[in-house]
């Protein structure tokens, strides 16, 4: 009885607060995420109708583009030329790549290079992952990046522009995930916050598979 | 408890308010984008009784507008017409705005020149990674016509207000159109930019008598991570001195072997300890 009480209290707590945030947001006019009319009236806008009163309340006009071929200019983009790891000595040449037949992400064979995964977001981007892989070894034994198997979290990581800025990122996680179950998703966002993937292999290797069991991701956090 | 019956079912109206009001996105709204491609002349829509795109000119697509799940109806009406007095240049009504879709509504013209308005829903569908696709959409006042790129037919007979669609490896492509069956080009050539997971749509669109026919291009991001990421040839990564090839090998020639004796020492062991 005492239970059933509580749980009316809290349905009914819990309705009231429905009500209230229903009520309110429907009186409430629209947030107009633009800039405000005031401070930059557009130049096509129409003249304020005089006749009309009250005045209603404003509602930001729909955004709108060109729809012409051409009209459409992809953003500039400044591609990596090098990532380093200065505490570590690794110091390895970016190169631009995509996908291979089979849809996984085309890693480059020369182990002193890694590969910039070009249909995403670069290093320095304003949202979603920069991802950079590179072989953990070669049929001669272990590459530069196998650094990552046993790299420490606040490790420092630079990524050099083609424009020759140089973007500092520091490690902030570093997982080791089985293939079968690696959040690709999310390694690859392209939205949210933005980040730096380092990705390689790791585990046992398969060699019917011929790959390694698992990926090491080390995810590094923008700092200057 | 009857109490809490009676405040249950104010909860569900007050919910029930949340999803109608065209105020506040909910999870299910859908998508919508508008498109002009009537030629030569500026309107107002009105979605519901509401001006909603004021001003509009031809050629001109809107931002994606949250909508929620319903039907609408919609009015087109030159610049400036009062709605009340006027009559609409095009008007549409009962137009299915399903749940969580991604749609472009069209105002076109038809085959015989009318102005008319169209309801495409858009293919949101994951692209393969390294993929683009191309949606060709026919809402010009033309006969029927074939797309090519680089020469070849890609999309054939296509006719108003139809689309086609196909997905192929992301990069530039030289378009052109021309009537079906024919090498008579009404558009292009041009390039087209086909984004990596990115829906292109392009829309033909104006009006072959009044030789303005024109392409206007829509993109929705429809984009999917690579399958994995190979990152070893099984050199023995730094952990083990022991080489990954020769493991390889053993693994596959001398497993059975290995497992064999390993079974034997562990009967011995076993034997010992007896």
């Amino acid at each position: 009885m005492f239970r059933s009480r509580i749980a009316a209290l809290v349905v009914a707590a819990l309705a009231a607060v429905a009500a209230i945030v229903v009520g309110v947001s429907l009186v409430l006019p629209r947030p107009a995420p633009a800039p405000a009319p005031e401070a930059a009236p557009p130049a096509s806008a129409p003249p304020a109708s005089a006749t009309t009163d009250p005045p209603a309340p404003v509602s930001t006009p729909v955004g709108r583009q060109d729809a012409a071929l051409g009209a459409q200019e992809r953003a500039a983009v400044d591609e990596p030329v090098a990532v380093r790891l200065p505490s570590l000595g690794v110091d390895l040449d970016v190169v631009p790549v995509g996908v291979r037949d089979d849809g996984q992400m085309d890693v480059p064979l020369l182990v002193s290079e890694a590969g910039w995964y070009r249909y995403g977001p670069a290093p320095g981007a304003e949202a979603g992952n920069a991802v950079l892989a590179a072989h953990v070894d070669s049929d001669r034994g272990p590459a530069p990046m196998a650094v990552l198997l046993d790299v420490e979290v606040g490790t420092e990581v630079e990524v050099e522009t083609a424009s020759g800025a140089t973007l500092r990122y520091r490690i902030d996680e570093v997982e080791q995930l089985g293939k079968e179950t690696l959040p690709l998703d999310e390694i690859f966002a392209r939205d949210g916050d933005h980040r730096l993937r380092l990705v390689t292999c790791a585990g046992d290797w398969d060699p019917v598979a011929q790959a390694y069991e698992d990926n090491v991701i080390a995810t590094a956090s923008l700092i200057g | 408890m009857k109490r809490t019956l009676t405040l249950g079912t104010a909860a569900v109206v007050a919910l029930t308010a949340l999803g109608a009001s065209p105020a506040l996105a909910a999870e299910d709204d859908a998508t919508v984008s508008v498109l002009h491609a009537v030629p030569d002349l500026t309107v107002d829509v009105y979605v519901n009784g509401e001006e909603a795109i004021p001003g509009f000119e031809p050629g001109t697509l809107t931002d994606p507008m949250p909508m929620a799940a319903g039907t609408i109806d919609v009015q087109v009406f030159a610049a400036g017409d009062d709605p009340e007095s006027a009559e609409p240049a095009i008007e549409a009504s009962g137009i299915e705005v399903p749940a969580m879709a991604n749609l472009t509504l069209v105002a076109h013209l038809a085959e015989d020149g009318t102005p008319t308005l169209a309801a495409f829903a858009n293919d949101t569908s994951e692209i393969p990674a390294g993929q683009a696709r191309l949606t060709v959409r026919h809402v010009a006042a033309a006969p029927a016509v074939d797309v090519r790129a680089g020469g070849s037919p890609v999309v054939e007979g296509l006719t108003n207000p139809d689309e086609a669609s196909l997905e192929t490896a992301a990069g530039t492509v030289a378009a052109d159109v021309v009537l079906a069956g024919t090498e008579d080009v009404v558009i292009g050539p041009a390039d087209l930019d086909l984004a990596e997971g990115v829906d292109t749509i392009v829309y033909a669109w104006g009006s072959a008598e009044d030789a303005n026919l024109a392409l206007a291009i829509q993109t929705v991001d429809a984009h999917s991570a690579p399958s994995g990421v190979p990152s070893g040839l099984g050199g023995a990564a730094g952990d083990d001195s022991a080489a990954g090839i020769a493991l390889a090998i053993a693994g596959l020639l001398g497993l059975a072997m290995v497992a064999a004796v390993a079974m034997r020492r562990r009967e011995a062991v076993a034997a010992q300890r007896r």
